[in-house]
């Protein structure tokens, strides 16, 4: 439990770091680096950078948008479509952002497997 | 085993971050649009300007004030600072729309909306969009200053553009994939030529050419006046043109009015509804003693909104009003000394000649008893996802052949299109001269040299000037010149001349004490010089007018009311009739409807169940009326609301009020009484899906997005009356796009409201913050600084430094 939440930290920290400077795609390196280093078991190698980074993109998405009344995230939700509905929107964010760290953190894992 | 695993988590999340990274159909590239650091939700925020800016591009400082509507009011040292200025300024708030604009005109959406744009961008192209640009560009970057002055706003959009992170691009580029390219001067010419085609680009020369090979010259005539009994023109019938002495008139051809050719399909046309009011009435006529003018220009209900308000001011000038994103300087507006406004001038400006080649290489054409050289164009249309189209488009001297038999027309003939749009101008300069003008004779030398689209130019000055000069360079034509296809091997039915600039038609200081124009009758049928249009407009000029007749004197309070006036003229003038038509068709399930009608005051109000009883019951009647001339296989016009309500009033036993899919022989009350059946089917319909016939909730009034009126950033059922025909012109998509009112008192008081918002971004509050407003009828007082001092009004300020 104590590593997972080591990576989870590791994570969102490398995160936060990488994304100034490289794409939206920066979440990828930045779970592949933590599994590289840090080593998860079983099915917590995907659910855990799922979490975080999860977390992480909805939040940050949750408190831009909050400070603006959520007007732009209320149009893109229908546009979307997701009926409006902002809480589906962040949600929707937090999924995808969490799907491509699990998806980091797997490639990371498997080529620390590979090279050890 | 480990290797296999590796790559195939690898080689997974490759392609997954490869998928995401890219827009499917129109789906956005996810990965990128989701992300809170890259995508929408850093579009999520509301301007807050900030306090200092550092711009390299500028000589010296510049002081920026916002008001609470996010207006800039700018205040440069120097003119090229002030373009500069306001090309930075209008970026930052409206960088998508300007891009947009200038690929819609220059036939490039296909580049960032796919192959469903094809066709429209062919148009463009075939209409000579780029051509027009280009032959403005050329002219005006002729003129040092003016080409000094493009450069400063081009470069200012540029700086503001290269300051920009992709994660900071409008939401569209975001949602389209794609990036802001450089602007340059010639785009501004695009710009211009946006407006031109939306206000000069309408013809009917094939439907009538179509008509006429149809139904004959009688039925024509009957049908499409030139003039009408009722007109009001907009110089008034008293002035007597017997100053011009007698006028040069070229001559024409025999059978010029024949019918040499038959389309099918034609061109998308602009809407027939773009038009305008403007008025103006001298300190006599005023109940403060202040001159007053009012303008409000109606186009598509557009977001982002196609004015920017914006204050321009530089040591030797100081002007507010509406701007158009793309286009230096105020475009309707007012200075310490003078306003002015524009409504359309509309006239047949767009010709059509069939030329014929001297063999299937299309390399000569016949013109007079020679052969001409034929300039060839191939136009590359990138498409988004797909491979470039080329076309070519082939020039003649006339201009380019539009139709021909890999464009619509009849899939056959050539037909070359002669159009103001394509001739060089500096119209760009005489809203510069507008901006600086102080009095009558600097308006006028503003105006004089404007070309295209024709404009009805009122103005009002605090030296109790009021006037108006319809001004546009036009053709001095024959008799019928260009309002059917001409023949081009002809050199006699070329555009001979054009009418000398002073005998434009304009009026100033008239004894009745106003000037006024809403797209009517330039003048009356005395003018010595060819005036046609199919469009003239028939109902907002008489009740304008009537109204400024009525009294004396009149107030701030009496524009306002009259821009908000809902009267519907057109229901007046025909609904007495229809009533005692349909009396005897009407039964218990109908009698409602009858008596709200019979009992409706003719003003299109919000509440006015009557009102969408009225417009659905005409629409019905006006189908059937016209039914031969919507299923032909020809492209043909519908005669206008005008002449179909005189049509049943004097000739109601006319053929064309026969329903064709009919047995019986109707005549205009048979045909009523068949569309008032109709009508009270379609509303008991309507009533079934339990919304409201209020005419506003009927009528659902929206502002779309640029985008094909993108729902999620479009305004829907806005609670406002009005309809097209009425002083109050707002349709469902359609409408005062800007209402102005200025008092020439000592101190200029102005006062605007617009259907949109000062910001581009549907993330900002600014966004949309004026439709309720404007939907209302109420109006935002236009804080129009003497100085750089902010007052209390300003709420925020930058300071731009070199």
């Amino acid at each position: 439990m104590k590593r997972i939440l080591i990576h989870s930290l590791l994570s969102i920290g490398l995160a936060l770091l990488l994304q100034s400077f490289t794409p939206w795609w920066g979440v990828v390196i930045a779970t592949a680096i933590s599994s590289y280093f840090i080593r998860l078991k079983g099915s917590s190698v995907f659910f855990s950078p799922l979490l975080s980074i999860g977390l992480l993109w909805a939040i940050q998405a949750y408190s831009i948008s909050s400070s603006n009344d959520f007007i732009l995230a209320e149009k893109i939700a229908v546009l979307l479509p997701l009926n409006g509905s902002v809480g589906a929107l962040i949600a929707v964010t937090g999924l995808i952002g969490g799907i491509f760290g699990g998806l980091g953190s797997l490639s990371g894992r498997s080529l620390k497997v590979l090279v050890s | 085993m480990k290797l296999i695993k590796f790559i195939f988590s690898a080689a997974l999340t490759l392609f997954l971050v490869y998928a995401a990274n890219r827009g499917w159909g129109t789906l956005p590239a996810l990965g990128n649009f989701m992300s809170p650091q890259t995508g929408f939700w850093q579009n999520d925020q509301s301007e807050s300007p900030e306090t200092t800016m550092q711009l390299d591009g500028l000589r010296s400082e510049v002081t920026v004030h916002y008001d609470s509507e996010l207006i800039p009011h700018i205040f440069a040292q120097n003119d090229e600072d002030l373009y500069y200025t306001q090309g930075y300024i209008t970026a930052m708030h409206r960088l998508w729309q300007m891009e947009f604009q200038t690929y819609a005109a220059a036939g490039r959406l296909s580049e960032i909306i796919g192959e469903k744009a094809i066709e429209y961008d062919r148009g463009q192209r075939r209409k000579g969009m780029v051509f027009g640009a280009q032959n403005a560009i050329n002219e005006m970057l002729k003129d040092p200053l003016l080409s000094e002055r493009l450069y400063a706003y081009s470069n200012g959009v540029n700086d503001y553009i290269a300051s920009l992170t992709p994660e900071q691009y409008p939401v569209e580029y975001k949602l389209l994939g794609y990036a802001p390219e450089t602007w340059q001067p010639e785009k501004s010419a695009l710009l211009l030529m946006y407006m031109t085609d939306m206000l000069a680009g309408r013809d009917e020369d094939l439907e009538n050419t179509n008509f006429l090979s149809l139904f004959g010259r009688e039925t024509f005539d009957l049908l499409f006046p030139d003039f009408i009994a009722d007109q009001d023109p907009v110089i008034p019938r008293e002035r007597d043109w017997s100053d011009f002495g007698k006028v040069e008139r070229p001559e024409g051809p025999e059978g010029v009015s024949k019918a040499i050719v038959q389309t099918h399909e034609v061109l998308e046309k602009p809407d027939p509804d773009n038009g305008s009011n403007n008025w103006a009435v001298n300190g006599e006529h005023s109940e403060s003693g202040n001159p007053l003018l009012a303008n409000d220009p109606h186009l598509g209900l557009n977001l982002p909104s196609i004015w920017y308000v914006m204050q321009l001011s530089a040591p030797d000038h100081n002007v507010m009003g509406a701007t158009l994103p793309g286009a230096l300087g105020v475009i309707i507006g007012f200075n310490d000394r003078i306003a002015w406004g524009v409504t359309n001038a509309t006239r047949d400006v767009k010709d059509w000649y069939r030329i014929e080649f001297e063999d299937e290489s299309k390399k000569r054409y016949r013109y007079g008893d020679q052969w001409r050289d034929i300039r060839e164009v191939v136009e590359t249309i990138k498409v988004k996802g797909a491979s470039p189209v080329l076309d070519t488009v082939r020039y003649t001297h006339y201009g380019p052949i539009t139709y021909d038999e890999t464009f619509k027309g009849n899939g056959r003939e050539n037909l070359a299109m002669k159009w103001i749009g394509h001739l060089p101008n500096s119209n760009q300069n005489t809203f510069l001269g507008l901006n600086r003008a102080k009095n009558y004779e600097e308006y006028v030398a503003a105006v004089s040299t404007y070309t295209a689209p024709a404009q009805n130019f009122i103005f009002a000055s605090k030296d109790n000037d009021i006037a108006l000069w319809i001004q546009g360079k036009i053709a001095n034509k024959f008799n019928e010149q260009g309002k059917f296809v001409m023949d081009g091997t002809n050199p006699q039915n070329e555009w001979q001349s054009f009418i000398p600039q002073e005998h434009n038609p304009h009026v100033r200081n008239p004894e009745r004490g106003f000037v006024s124009s809403a797209n009517q009758h330039p003048t009356d049928e005395n003018y010595p010089y060819y005036v046609y249009d199919p469009t003239y407009e028939t109902y907002r000029n008489r009740v304008i007018n009537d109204y400024f007749r009525s009294k004396e004197k009149f107030s701030v309070k009496d524009f306002k009311d009259l821009h908000n006036n809902n009267y519907n003229l057109k229901a007046a003038e025909i609904l007495p009739a229809f009533l005692s038509m349909i009396e005897s068709e009407v039964n218990n399930s109908s009698e409602a409807y009858y008596s709200t009608l019979s009992s409706w005051d003719y003003y299109n109000h919000t509440d006015a169940i009557g009102a969408s009883i009225f417009e659905v019951v005409w629409d019905e009647y006006y189908k059937m009326v016209w039914d031969e001339l919507r299923e032909s296989e020809l492209a043909l016009q519908l005669p206008d609301s005008y002449q179909t309500i005189w049509l049943t009033k004097y000739h109601a036993d006319h053929s064309f009020f026969d329903l064709k899919s009919t047995s019986e022989t109707e005549d205009a009350s048979a045909l009523a009484r068949l569309a008032f059946k109709e009508a009270v089917k379609k509303l008991d319909a309507y009533k079934k899906t339990g919304k409201s016939l209020d005419w506003a909730a009927y009528k659902g009034t929206q502002v779309g997005h640029l985008l094909q009126a993108l729902p999620a950033f479009s305004r829907f059922d806005i609670p406002i009356g009005g309809n097209k025909s009425i002083v109050n012109a707002t349709s469902k998509t359609h409408g005062p796009s800007w209402r102005m009112i200025v008092e020439l008192s000592s101190e200029t008081k102005a006062m605007g409201v617009y259907p949109g918002g000062q910001s581009g971004n549907p993330g900002s509050r600014y966004y949309d913050s004026m439709i309720d407003t404007w939907a209302a009828g109420d109006y935002y007082e236009l804080i129009y600084l003497p100085n750089a001092q902010p007052t209390s009004a300003i709420t925020s300020t930058t300071q731009l430094k070199p």
